[in-house]
């Protein structure tokens, strides 16, 4: 009995931690998107005011969520798209989200000064329509995912006991 | 010569190129006071220019090669070099950097350089006292009258210059100075602590006259490279104002110099004390000096 009793605590635990996991993951995703837009408002901030090179601009940008996952590091050394591709495994981003980063990042800089800002008005414009929609869909996914994993540990207790 | 600024900008070239050079300055005990220019030209051979000498090197340069230095040494960043490219050239850490290919034109107007097909990296360099000549021509007008210095393209004017103005700038009698580095490559990379300079960097030399005298009240306005009738206007314009300026023009000789309408425009009104000739040859550089009433 004490080992079923300790098994079900461990399995509430675990659906807890589950839960837990879940917000984090959904709350980094949001930090990276929201990380993502300011460089872009900084780099055409940049651009505009001060056609300060891709490098100075790069070296001089401040972003926890972008750093964390590496990609501020890869970003001052090997440039945008490398940056991508490098740190890809720790970016919680959509395939949509990555796909519009890469163009941006291959495509920045090998212009003049109004098609960086033509560039940076459609990503950013697209990423701000990317970052509403997670902001309208996180509570309901959040929801859904807890309900599942709370279920499936409980059902799991029952099975147990 | 800035060695990190010469190792940044040898970071942009091919391997092959950076291994050749290496091999020739380890030859040549010289080759760096006397290396001015490297060229990279698609489909052919790398060269340098050693002590006026055109050298090829043994690695030739792809298209694709020249497309990446050109994006490494416009450091990806081609919106900063727009004005400097519909004018055929780049500035990247104080240097000049000409660029050959196809004009893109807008209404007559050239707007940028497409199918980039050679580059030409001209290599600075800090000689001390290269200016002394400029500085004494200056004191014997009694730093009231300008100087204008004058040579071939890549004999010396910018160094020479740049010199001028350092020494100028410093010392017990040193005078504020306004430089109008309206190519980027007149400042000193790491300026004289005590230095009295200011610099107008990247402005039309007109405009940076204009500002210079309205906002910086210099004593002394040194520019690089005078030639069109809008710059002798600010020129003037400065001059009447009370302030002398030395500036630098392309001419073989003084007569040559002096035909030029613009510099003619100048001389007339008597805007420069003096001219200031330079000449390199095997033996070094010679300069003569010819005061503005022998000239007449």
């Amino acid at each position: 009995m004490l080992f079923r009793v300790g098994g079900s605590l461990l399995l509430v635990g675990l659906s807890l931690y589950g839960c837990y996991s879940f917000s984090l993951l959904e709350e980094r995703r949001v930090r990276q998107t929201e990380g993502f837009l300011l460089l872009l408002r900084y780099i055409r901030t940049q651009i505009a005011c001060f056609r300060a090179t891709v490098g100075d601009i790069y070296t001089s940008f401040e972003n926890r969520a972008l750093t964390e996952c590496g990609f501020l590091a890869a970003l001052r050394r090997i440039g945008f798209s490398e940056a991508m591709n490098v740190s890809r495994a720790r970016l919680y981003l959509d395939e949509e989200e990555l796909r519009l980063l890469s163009a941006f990042g291959e495509e920045i800089g090998q212009g003049y000064a109004e098609d960086a800002l033509a560039l940076c008005d459609y990503t950013v414009s697209e990423m701000e329509k990317a970052m509403e929609k997670r902001r309208a869909e996180a509570p309901r996914r959040t929801r859904v995912a807890h309900s599942l994993v709370m279920t499936g540990g409980l059902v799991l207790v029952f099975l147990l006991l | 010569m800035s060695n990190e600024r010469y190792e940044r900008i040898l970071s942009c070239l091919p391997g092959g190129v950076c291994r050749e050079i290496g091999r020739i300055a380890a030859e040549n005990a010289d080759f760096f006071s006397g290396l001015s220019e490297i060229r990279l030209r698609a489909g052919r051979y790398a060269a340098v220019t050693l002590a006026g000498r055109n050298l090829l090197l043994s690695h030739k340069v792809t298209e694709a090669e020249l497309a990446m230095i050109f994006r490494r040494l416009s450091g990806d960043s081609l919106y900063r070099h727009k004005e400097s490219l519909a004018e055929g050239y780049l500035t990247v850490l104080g240097y000049r950097i000409g660029v050959g290919g196809r004009a893109i034109t807008e209404g007559g107007a050239v707007v940028g350089v497409g199918e980039v097909s050679s580059l030409c990296i001209r290599i600075p360099h800090d000689i001390k006292g290269a200016g002394r000549v400029g500085v004494e021509a200056f004191s014997a007008l009694g730093r009231r009258r300008g100087v204008l210095v004058y040579s071939a393209p890549g004999v010396g004017k910018t160094t020479f210059l740049r010199d001028l103005a350092a020494t100028l700038a410093c010392g017990r009698d040193a005078m504020r100075v306004v430089l109008i580095d309206t190519r980027g490559e007149l400042c000193e990379a790491e300026p004289h602590p005590m230095s009295q300079i200011d610099a107008l960097s990247g402005y039309p030399m007109a405009v940076g006259i204009e500002i210079a005298t309205r906002t910086l009240s210099p004593e002394v306005i040194i520019c690089d490279e005078i030639g069109s009738y809008e710059e002798a206007e600010a020129a003037l314009s400065v001059v009447g104002g009370g302030v002398p300026i030395i500036a630098s023009a392309h001419a073989g000789d003084l007569a040559e110099l002096l035909a030029r309408q613009p510099i003619r425009l100048l001389h007339e009104l008597s805007v420069f004390g003096a001219y200031v000739g330079i000449r390199r040859d095997d033996t070094g550089y010679h300069y003569t000096v010819d005061r503005w009433e022998s000239c007449q």
